[in-house]
């Protein structure tokens, strides 16, 4: 057996929590959401629905904090480690490359203060999540306006996170299959915005 | 296993050969190369490698490879040693096919051949355009192989920079400069192997790197080693006129079916098909240039009255060029934004490779015991003129044949370089420094650049295709002219830490040496034989001239003596096409 | 030759030593067609002098093939790398900078050492496991599908613009580069060089290897031989994927 270089080990991780637990839970949180397009009582059950599921403690630590806490440190390191330089090389995917960064570490500022807008005021002010209180954050129209803009940044990064994954992980090498997963990834991250942005634009009604 | 250190100095295709086949052997070898090796001139190798292989069943051979290489030579070349070269033409190409050299292959997967000058055969393996750069980064590869496996030390950015030669005038080791901080150190080892390449620079604009001073075996010249054929310059003549270099356009291209052509009477004139319809554009590089200096210089045919013919590949498919020119066509297309595929190119001769060089016997070694030489600076394998695509082939040939004599060399010695006294090193190092500190506190009114610049322009005008007696005695008067200025140059930079002001210096004042040998021996051969051609003496002159030129360094200039040449295998005739 | 008055501005980042502190310098020059970089940094050493006449010493650079072969002269012209002899004054403008590139350590004005680039050669044992030179045949066959693929690989002139342009490579990072992954995948596809496979793919997971990459594929816009090197950094990705337990299991 030999060694497994640690940082393969680390980078690897990354892309895996990257990709699996949180891009699914992405899709599920925005799939959840999509009720609030159904009403407050459509919404309110869906919510229940999810807290009545069993270990839903465990699986909100296990599968989602924790995973989401491991790839926003080495995100950060990572961030560290590289050096924009979109001025000099103004590509695409170059410019693609620090938006990933940037959207990087606005995501896992808006996580923090959606968690304290939500669980957070739950457990130190005993205001419940439900619709009434995701309609009332929204109504102010900063909060609406972060939410707005960090959506788009959660989409971004997941969308050309999903992407790098396939390449990082070899699935498509040829430029066609590049392009073409490029596009799905895209559609797939267009999709969740779509969702997401419309949840919000319904709430703030 | 043997405990000999062989210094090899030169990491272009000759040099990482000879490395390559004493590392195999066992010994150990300090490999010295003016810039990494992967930069070496060899990159500019684009057509091929010569080999007689016979794939298309054309009933090539060896032998007739040998013969046409003979005869493209003008019998100038000893032959016993041209036979061996073409004998193993073969098995070095499969040699390389098995380091991986990306050949162009035919459609079942074998190496494919194309045609070149001088033969009707299709006998040159190729890689894209880029031949010489291919085979160089697969030698390199294995050298940096035996590296790790702590057989090769690589000393990349060393200068070499003169010999070690002991009282009995036995080669001992050398003493090279670090073109970064200007260290200067002496090796000891029991064998170097000179494999310096080419000496373009001398004439300011050829198709050569700006590394081909031939500083290294000029250096040598003035240590006594002798210098053979320095009047035989390859004039290539396919090359894109540029004022810091002139860029070639490989023989490949015509190879695959380019024609030369100009302007006449309204009409496009094919004069090489006209004038050769054996070879059509498939003459060797002597005559094509000498038939384009005709057209151009004589008959005042040049394109728009320039010095320019054109070189037509257009009507060649794109895929077809894709494939097999890439590499020459981009490079048209970056310098002189235009398509090579939809326009015709426009070229003129240029000076590209230097038949002559240090003198070797049939084993590689100079006339100093322990120095051999190996590629382009020495002078064996292409007599008169060069074949193109043999080129590579000798590097190959000259470096594993330098590598055997070396190590057949070092194991007949009575004692080795380890146990000779530190003295003579000290000595030349001793020399070495004090001449570099006189050179950085140079301070005349001569700008050393301008003076190059000189000494190019003398001999491109005088010394290249076209060779008059009176012309070549004054650029000799002219280059000692500029021989004397030199001495009152102003190095303009007194840094020891990467001082390339001073560095040059050096270099040139060796170029001007090796100037004067060629100029004056082509002064002094009064005949036309290959690349060498006075229209006072338009022919061959078998009965004075079939014998190679040796040029042997006085503090007065080159002195001259004559040796036949050894014609046992192919009799002398006529050379026409 | 009509080049009117145009006047060439070459504004020239320099520095003595790599103690030493940079400084630009200015210098001037007529145009002329065809002008390329070299030329004018040739210009600059037949009359060493800044534009404001004071005597200066030739600008230190390094060249050698002249025709995009070597990768010798590869510099920071107008702030991209690329190599000086194929960067023509025509597409560049009046006002030229030139710096040395900044991912290597500096020696000095325009030239830095690049030695980095072949220890990773090393690192990824670009080469054929070679047995003799002595005449033993040719090699397998190989289609010329293939030798079309792999000639293009094979065509990288070790310049170190992959490098330059990456934003991975940096001295917080010790991230080898698209250069040597793309010199992994060349032997890891020819017939002769699989042997070695698994070895240079163990090689690139190691510390700074491909693992670093970050997808900016700057590495492929930059190179001046236009070779895919994010098909190749793709590719190699998917061998040490389908490769995970032959890797670390043996």
């Amino acid at each position: 057996m030999t060694k497994i270089p640690l940082s393969f080990i680390l980078k690897r991780l990354h892309s895996i929590t990257g990709f699996l637990p949180i891009a699914a839970f992405l899709i599920e949180h925005m799939i959840s959401n999509f009720y609030i397009l159904r009403g407050p009582e459509a919404y309110n059950a869906r919510i229940e629905l999810l807290s009545n599921l069993p270990f839903v403690t465990f699986m909100e630590i296990g599968l989602i904090a924790l995973p989401i806490l491991y790839h926003a440190g080495y995100g950060f390191y990572i961030v560290l480690t590289g050096k924009d330089n979109a001025s000099w090389y103004p590509y695409r995917q170059n410019w693609f490359y620090s938006f990933q960064r940037w959207t990087g570490i606005l995501t896992f500022v808006y996580i923090l203060f959606h968690l304290y807008q939500t669980k957070g005021s739950e457990f130190l002010y005993g205001k419940e999540v439900n619709y009434a209180r995701m309609a009332e954050i929204m109504h102010v129209p900063g909060f609406l306006w972060f939410y707005l803009i960090s959506v788009t940044a959660v989409m971004f990064h997941f969308a050309n996170g999903l992407w790098g994954v396939l390449i990082g992980w070899g699935a498509v090498t040829a430029p066609a299959g590049r392009r073409i997963a490029g596009w799905i990834c895209g559609l797939a991250g267009l999709t969740l915005y779509v969702m997401g942005v419309s949840a919000l634009l319904t709430l703030a009604k | 296993m043997a405990k000999n250190k062989i210094l090899v100095i030169g990491g272009g295709l000759g040099g990482l050969m000879t490395t390559i086949k004493l590392a195999e052997a066992g010994f150990s070898v300090d490999l010295f190369s003016l810039v990494p090796c992967k930069r070496s001139h060899s990159v500019c190798a684009q057509g091929g490698i010569n080999a007689s292989v016979n794939t298309k069943g054309e009933g090539d051979s060896p032998q007739i490879h040998f013969e046409e290489t003979i005869l493209g030579g003008d019998f100038l070349a000893n032959q016993p040693m041209v036979l061996e070269m073409c004998q193993n033409a073969p098995g070095f190409v499969y040699m390389l096919d098995r380091m991986g050299v990306q050949f162009n292959r035919t459609p079942e997967g074998l190496i494919d051949f194309r045609r070149f000058g001088g033969t009707q055969f299709h006998r040159t393996a190729f890689a894209g355009s880029t031949t010489g750069q291919q085979m160089l980064y697969a030698l390199d590869e294995q050298v940096r192989r035996y590296e790790v496996e702590g057989l090769v030390t690589r000393f990349e950015g060393w200068e070499f920079l003169s010999a070690v030669i002991d009282a009995r005038g036995v080669a001992r080791g050398i003493v090279a400069q670090n073109l970064t901080s200007s260290e200067i150190r002496a090796f000891r080892g029991d064998a170097a192997v000179m494999a310096t390449g080419g000496c373009g620079m001398i004439f300011g604009r050829s198709t050569m790197s700006a590394i081909s001073t031939g500083a290294a075996a000029a250096s040598l010249f003035r240590q006594g080693v002798w210098y053979a054929n320095g009047e035989f310059i390859q004039v290539h003549p396919t090359a894109v006129a540029g004022e810091d270099k002139n860029r070639l356009i490989s023989e490949a291209v015509r190879g695959e079916g380019g024609r030369l052509w100009t302007y006449k009477d309204g009409q496009r004139w094919y004069f090489l098909e006209e004038w050769y319809p054996k070879y059509k554009n498939l003459v060797p590089r002597d005559i094509a240039s000498r038939a384009i200096f005709k057209a151009v210089r004589e008959l005042g045919l040049g394109v728009d009255g320039k010095d320019v013919v054109y070189l037509d590949i257009s009507h060649v498919d794109r895929k077809t060029l894709q494939e097999k020119l890439g590499g020459i066509l981009e490079i048209y297309e970056k310098f002189m934004n235009e398509d090579p595929s939809k326009v015709p190119m426009r070229v003129f001769p240029s000076v590209h490779y230097s038949m002559g060089g240090l003198y070797i016997d049939s084993r590689q070694m100079t006339n100093i015991p322990g120095i051999l030489a190996a590629g382009e600076c020495e002078y064996q394998y292409h007599g008169a003129n060069r074949l193109g695509a043999n080129s590579l082939l000798s590097c190959l040939q000259g470096g594993f044949s330098a590598a055997c004599s070396a190590g057949q060399y070092v194991q007949g010695l009575d004692r080795t370089a380890a146990d000779v006294n530190a003295s003579i090193f000290d000595d030349r190092v001793k020399a070495e420094t004090s001449r570099r500190s006189e050179i950085l506190k140079m301070n005349g009114k001569e700008n050393l650049y301008q003076l190059w610049q000189e000494l190019g322009d003398v001999m491109t005008a005088h010394v290249t295709v076209v060779r008059y007696n009176k012309d070549l005695a004054a650029a000799d008067v002219k280059i000692q002219d500029i021989a004397r200025r030199a001495k009152d140059i102003n190095v303009g930079d007194l840094s020891t830490w990467t001082n390339q002001s001073a560095v040059f210096a050096r270099q040139f004042f060796h170029m001007i040496d090796i100037a004067r040998v060629i100029t004056l021996g082509a002064l002094a051969r009064n005949e036309s034989r290959g690349g060498h051609y006075k229209p006072e003496f338009p022919d061959r002159d078998d009965a004075n001239w079939l014998k190679t030129t040796v040029a042997k360094y006085t503090p007065n200039g080159p002195e001259f003596s004559y040796e036949a040449v050894d014609t046992s295998l192919l009799k002398p005739r006529e050379r026409k096409y | 030759m009509t080049t009117g008055n145009r006047i060439i501005k070459l504004k020239v980042k320099r520095q003595e030593c790599p103690q030493a502190k940079p400084r630009w310098e200015e210098f001037h020059m007529p145009y002329r067609p065809y002008m390329n970089i070299v030329i004018c940094l040739r210009e600059i050493q037949k009359d060493p002098r800044t534009s404001d006449g004071k005597l200066t010493t030739p600008v230190v650079w390094e060249c050698g093939c002249l025709e995009e072969v070597c990768g010798v002269c590869t510099m920071l012209v107008n702030g991209k790398v690329r190599q000086a002899c194929s960067a023509l004054v025509d597409e560049l403008g009046d006002e030229i900078t030139l710096e040395p590139m900044t991912k290597f350590p500096i020696v000095r004005d325009l030239v830095v050492d690049r030695s980095r680039l072949f220890a990773s050669l090393k690192r990824v044992r670009a080469w054929i496991p070679f047995n003799s030179a002595k005449d033993i045949g040719p090699g397998p066959h190989i289609t010329p599908q293939q030798q079309q693929k792999d000639y293009v690989l094979s065509t990288c002139f070790s310049c170190g613009s992959c490098l330059e342009a990456c934003p991975q490579v940096n001295e917080r990072s010790n991230f080898i580069g698209a250069m040597p992954v793309n010199q992994a995948r060349l032997f890891n596809d020819h017939p002769l060089g699989k042997p070695d496979a698994v070895k240079r793919l163990r090689a690139l997971v190691e510390d700074g290897g491909i693992e670093d990459c970050g997808n900016a594929q700057n590495c492929v816009r930059s190179c001046p031989k236009h070779i895919p090197l994010v098909d190749s950094l793709a590719e190699m990705n998917r061998q040490i994927t389908r490769s995970l337990f032959r890797l670390f299991h043996d």
